[in-house]
């Protein structure tokens, strides 16, 4: 069964059939379903908006509950405690509000007085944010309906505008890391569409943005979303001829491809490259499948002055003849990546095609327009989350490098155990700190296939709490990984056991026997508290193979309530 | 456009909005799936359907086909 994907341009704006795109993705995929729960509240009719959330959630295999959505009085919800609002679990919640909530009666009021009535305002939502643990997505204040002062509304101190933009600069100023907010205009702007104050829709139905407005909110909220949740985009693959310069190298050579400000073609070719290059900046894995001769493909890096992307940004590197789709898998393999964190662009509809079709977890763009829409093609999918760039971030290129070669030198030696201990590996498990605290929330939000379950901490849960974290640093021969593992615990006396809340590990050091160490660790915790059970809070996320592997080869066994459980003695046999 | 293409085409939007084969005789009281919030979907994309626009005051007379299709017809015409 072909995956149905959703074109977000299509001009019919109700043409989905929510249901129908859940069961092609979903059930038929066979695949678990990811389902998350939302509290919802706006000061707006937020029907629509839902309805599209659902849509671009279910394409991207996760199921859409509202636990209860409520608008009209957003303020007051938020505000009273014992609104549906604050009593239901959920995992997420969305607030939108909008300008008439506000209050523009600045006429008569100081610079002095507005200040004070901006934070006032703000504060009423960072109240509401202390109170969350949960991440929250926000989207800022749209523009006003009318300017209060005419022409000079957005830049004079009294006009409803300007005093729109200095909230949305408080709040942005004063969002904690479990807060995400979202710029209207910026949508705006990325989509070519008017984030204005639509007064047909207002008087209609309450809802002050357009239809397609809507949308393209709802889309951006569920890519916030699919990364909140780690599952965005990890991996870009790109084609070289025609996709990251003009032209074909083996016919043009390296002199002659078109790329740098000679050419309106390669101005464009530029341009896309710098995108490229600024996601290597952010921590995106960028590997080449181009169907060239290795050496006149890897000329182009070492020669061509106007190439923006260096050899030292591509990952893996491959220049063959074999097919793509082949090419892909044995990159995810290499790199310990699932291929729904890859991304494969190329200018060549069948190329495309065929990825499509052996590996439907690919996202694949085509870039088959002119090349100055390249740039445009690629941000309007919104497939990378940036959380915050930490210093592991920063490292794991060159980690990635070292991982490939491993994967090659693994192959050859015979005794493992005695290989990974010629790579000098130190570990060290250390407390939560201010150091590494940003990199450990990370971890736990975008690791998938080594996670116990999808249970995300705050900062202020962790640091609260730093007594129940762990956190282990591994170098080798090679490098400093920095943080690579995170364990929550807690030390349940009553029942005799170590409860393991979640326990993370980067995928950039499977099969380094690090879990080893761990376990090892987790038996001494358990040890030398007087513990006699050790139990881990499993959940099955239908990402978490590797962890699943890992555990009952060790013979800990699925007891009923759905964790695994050894008692500690039993432990002592498996070394 | 003659008539039966105008109706033909109310029927397609009808169809993918809601699944529902509308007829002449369908309102919002008769036809089960035509509620508020589909209203406004169903108004939309007859708008765009046909490239035209609805007053205000026109979205509450669009309650049944019959009038509909009488609006529709003042507006291509």
């Amino acid at each position: 069964m072909k995956k149905k994907t959703i074109d977000i341009y299509d001009k019919n704006l109700f043409s989905y059939d929510y249901e129908e795109v859940l069961s092609v993705n979903i059930k038929k995929l066979n695949k678990l379903k990811h389902v998350t729960k939302i509290n919802l509240s706006s000061s707006y009719t937020s029907n629509y908006f839902v309805e599209f959330l659902k849509i671009f959630l279910a394409n991207k295999d996760i199921d859409l509950k509202i636990n209860n959505q409520i608008y009209g009085d957003l303020i007051f919800n938020i505000n009273d405690n014992k609104s549906k609002f604050w009593s239901e679990k959920c995992d997420f919640y969305i607030l939108l509000p909008d300008s008439s909530i506000l209050d523009f009666s600045l006429r008569d009021l100081s610079k002095n007085q507005i200040q004070k009535k901006i934070i006032a305002d703000g504060n009423k939502f960072i109240n509401v944010w202390k109170k969350i643990k949960k991440p929250l997505i926000q989207s800022l204040f749209n523009q006003a309906s009318f300017p209060n002062l005419g022409l000079n509304d957005s830049v004079n101190i009294k006009g409803s505008n300007n005093y729109i933009n200095l909230l949305n600069h408080y709040l942005i100023k004063n969002a904690p890391t479990n807060v995400t907010l979202i710029d209207l205009e910026f949508i705006s702007k990325k989509y070519d569409i008017t984030s204005s104050f639509n007064y047909r829709l207002d008087s209609l139905i309450k809802q002050p943005l357009s239809m397609e407005f809507m949308k393209y909110l709802a889309n951006e909220v569920s890519s916030h979303i699919n990364g909140i949740l780690g599952k965005s985009k990890k991996v870009v693959v790109v084609d070289l001829d025609n996709t990251i310069w003009g032209g074909v190298v083996g016919d043009d050579g390296w002199k002659n491809i078109k790329l740098g400000g000679d050419t309106v073609e390669g101005q464009s070719f530029v341009l896309f490259q710098r995108y490229l290059k600024s996601l290597v900046d952010n921590g995106i894995l960028l590997c080449v499948v181009s169907k060239n001769d290795e050496k006149i493909a890897k000329e182009v890096f070492k020669k061509n002055k106007n190439m923006e992307l260096k050899l030292s940004d591509v990952i893996i590197f491959k220049a063959n003849y074999l097919d793509k789709a082949t090419n892909i898998k044995t990159i995810s393999q290499q790199l310990n990546l699932n291929l729904n964190s890859f991304v494969f662009i190329d200018d060549n509809k069948v190329e495309c095609e065929l990825v499509e079709k052996t590996h439907k977890e690919v996202t694949v763009i085509n870039m088959s327009k002119d090349p100055y829409e390249f740039v445009q093609l690629l941000n309007q999918k919104s497939l990378f989350y940036f959380l915050s760039i930490t210093n592991e971030d920063k490292s794991r290129l060159q980690s990635y490098r070292v991982i490939g070669q491993i994967q090659e030198d693994l192959k050859k030696v015979q005794n493992i155990d005695v290989f990974l201990k010629s790579l000098k590996p130190q570990m060290s498990l250390r407390n939560i700190d201010k150091n590494n605290i940003e990199r450990v929330l990370q971890l736990f939000s975008k690791t998938n296939q080594f996670k116990l379950n999808n249970n995300i901490f705050n900062k202020r849960f962790l640091l609260d709490n730093s007594k129940k974290f762990k956190a282990l640093n591994f170098r080798d021969k090679f490098q400093n990984y920095g943080i690579i593992s995170a364990l929550a615990f807690d030390l349940n006396i009553k029942k005799n056991q170590l409860e393991i809340l979640n326990w993370v590990l980067s995928c950039r050091v499977f099969s380094r026997k690090i879990e080893f160490y761990l376990l090892k660790e987790i038996y001494k915790l358990a040890n030398n508290n007087n513990l006699d059970n050790i139990s881990f809070n499993f959940i099955n996320s239908g990402r978490n193979q590797y962890l699943i592997n890992f555990l009952s080869n060790f013979g800990l066994k699925l007891n009923k309530n759905g964790n695994y459980k050894i008692k500690i003695d039993d432990i002592k046999k498996y070394g | 456009m003659d008539n039966s293409l105008i109706q033909k085409k109310i029927e397609k939007v009808f169809l993918k909005i809601i699944k529902t084969k509308i007829t002449l005789n369908s309102n919002n009281k008769n036809v089960k799936k035509w509620d508020s919030l589909n209203h406004i979907k169903i108004v939309l994309s007859i708008e765009k359907e046909f490239n035209i626009k609805f007053a205000l005051s026109e979205f509450d007379e669009i309650n049944n086909i019959k009038n509909l299709k009488k609006l529709i017809k003042s507006k291509i015409n």
